[in-house]
C-alpha cells in the first residue's frame, strides 16, 4: 500500500575513499566524545546529517531511537548503523573501528603512563569546562528534537510521564520508558481508521 | 591469571546485556567484578569510573580496557574491548539488514514514532544529570546558557572543537 519508499535504509556500497572518510569521521568523533555518549549526537549530526548529507535529519534520528533501543554503548550503536547504512558490512566495522580506537588508545596511554591523571587539578577543572559546553551542545539537540516531534496529545503525554519517571524514580532503566513509547505509539496506530497510512505521509514533508 | 575467554565473557554480556548506553553499564560492571569476581578492588574500580568519564570516547570501552588493561595488560585490554563492542556491532548489523522495511512498516514505523518523545525525555534528563554531576558552580550553567545560545544563533558555522576547547580553558581559568 505504500509505494512511495520515502525513507529506505540499505546497506551502502561506498569507494575506497568513502570508507576511509567514514572511519576518519567516527575517529575524530569518538576521539572528542568526553562525558559519554550523549555528549556526541550533535558532533554526529554535523558531519552526516549537515556537511557530508549522507543521512536526512528523520533518518538521522530514527537511528539514534534505535541506538537506544538496542543493547551496548550508544556511540558503538550508531557507528555501526550508519557505517552500514553508508558502506555496507566494511563500512560498519570500519565506523565501529573509528569510534572505538579512541577510547582504547587514550586509556592505554594514561594507564600506562599517567596513573595520577584524574587526581591532577588541572585536569579536572579543564574537565569540568569541557563538561559545560557539553551540556550546551546535549541541549541544542534536546531543542532540535523538540521542534521536530509532531506534538500530539499522546506525545506529550509520553513525554511527560517519561520524565517524571525519570526525575522521580531512581534506576529505572531506559529500556522499559523506550519499550512503552513505542507500545503507545503502536496503539495509537490500532485506533486511527484502516488504511490510512499515517506514519507516510507525515514524514513526507 | 584469568583467562582471556573468561575476560571476553564477561564484557560480552554485560555489552549484550545492558540497555540504555555505556553509563548503565557502570552498576553492572561494579556488580561482576567488584562484588562477584573480585578481580578488581571497589577503590580501584571507582578511579576506572572516573577516569573512563574524562576521558574521550564512550565510557563502555574505556572501562573495558581499563580492567582489561590492569588484569592482562595490552592483550587483555583488546580482548575487553572487543568483548563490550561485539554485541552492539553484531545486533546493529542484524537490525540494519532488515531496517530498509522500518519506515515502509506500518507497525515499526508507528513504533519509531511512539519512541521519539521518549528519547526527548532521556536526553532532557541526560543534560540536567550531566549537568548536576558535572559543573562545580553556578556560573558554569550560566555559561553553558551562553555557548547554547551562541550554537542556536550561528549554527552550522560555529566549530564544535573550538567550543568544546573553549570551554575547556574556561574551566581552567574560572573553576576553583
Amino acid at each position: 500500500m505504500e509505494q512511495k519508499k520515502l525513507i529506505t535504509y540499505t546497506a551502502g556500497h561506498a569507494s575506497i575513499r568513502k570508507q576511509l572518510l567514514l572511519f576518519w569521521i567516527f575517529f575524530i568523533i569518538g576521539a572528542f566524545t568526553i562525558g559519554g555518549g550523549y555528549a556526541m549526537i550533535l558532533l554526529m549530526k554535523r558531519y552526516l546529517v549537515d556537511q557530508y548529507h549522507w543521512l536526512k535529519d528523520e533518518e538521522f534520528y530514527d537511528m539514534l531511537a534505535i541506538s537506544q533501543v538496542t543493547p551496548g554503548p550508544i556511540a558503538v550503536n550508531m557507528a555501526t548503523f550508519v557505517g552500514y547504512t553508508q558502506g555496507g558490512v566494511l563500512g560498519s566495522v570500519l565506523a565501529t573501528l573509528g569510534v572505538s580506537i579512541p577510547a582504547v588508545a587514550v586509556i592505554i596511554v594514561i594507564a600506562v603512563f599517567f596513573p595520577g591523571f584524574k587526581d591532577n587539578i588541572w585536569v579536572q577543572r579543564f574537565f569540568a569546562g569541557v563538561i559545560v559546553g557539553v551540556v550546551a551542545q546535549i541541549a541544542t539537540i534536546v531543542l532540535d528534537l523538540g521542534k521536530r516531534q509532531k506534538w500530539t496529545i499522546v506525545s506529550a503525554v509520553v513525554c511527560a510521564a517519561s520524565l517524571g519517571i525519570l526525575f522521580f524514580v531512581h534506576q529505572v532503566s531506559p529500556i522499559w520508558l523506550i519499550l512503552g513509547g513505542g507500545l503507545v505509539g503502536v496503539i495509537v496506530e490500532t485506533l486511527k481508521p484502516h488504511g490510512a497510512a499515517p506514519a507516510t505521509t507525515k514524514r513526507a514533508s | 591469571m584469568i583467562s582471556f575467554l573468561a575476560l571476553f565473557g564477561v564484557f560480552f554480556r554485560i555489552g549484550m546485556f545492558t540497555f540504555g548506553g555505556g553509563q548503565a553499564m557502570i552498576p553492572l560492571l561494579q556488580k561482576d567484578l567488584v562484588l562477584n569476581l573480585a578481580w578488581v578492588p571497589m577503590k580501584e574500580f571507582l578511579d576506572f569510573v572516573a577516569i573512563s568519564e574524562i576521558t574521550p570516547g564512550p565510557v563502555a570501552i574505556n572501562m573495558a580496557t581499563f580492567v582489561g588493561y590492569k588484569l592482562r595488560g595490552l592483550t587483555g585490554a583488546l580482548v575487553t574491548s572487543l568483548g563490550v563492542i561485539l554485541p552492539s556491532f553484531i545486533i546493529i548489523l542484524i537490525i540494519a539488514t532488515v531496517a530498509h522495511t522500518f519506515r515502509t512498516n506500518r507497525w515499526v514505523s508507528a513504533f519509531l514514532d511512539g519512541l521519539q518523545p521518549v528519547v526527548l525525555a532521556l536526553l532532557t534528563y541526560a543534560v540536567y544529570s550531566i549537568a548536576m554531576g558535572g559543573i562545580p558552580a553556578w556560573w558554569g550553567y550560566i555559561a553553558a546558557v551562553g555557548i547554547l545560545l551562541l550554537i542556536l544563533k550561528y549554527g552550522k558555522k560555529l566549530n564544535l572543537f573550538l567550543v568544546l576547547l573553549a570551554a575547556g580553558g574556561l574551566g581552567l581559568l574560572m573553576f576553583r
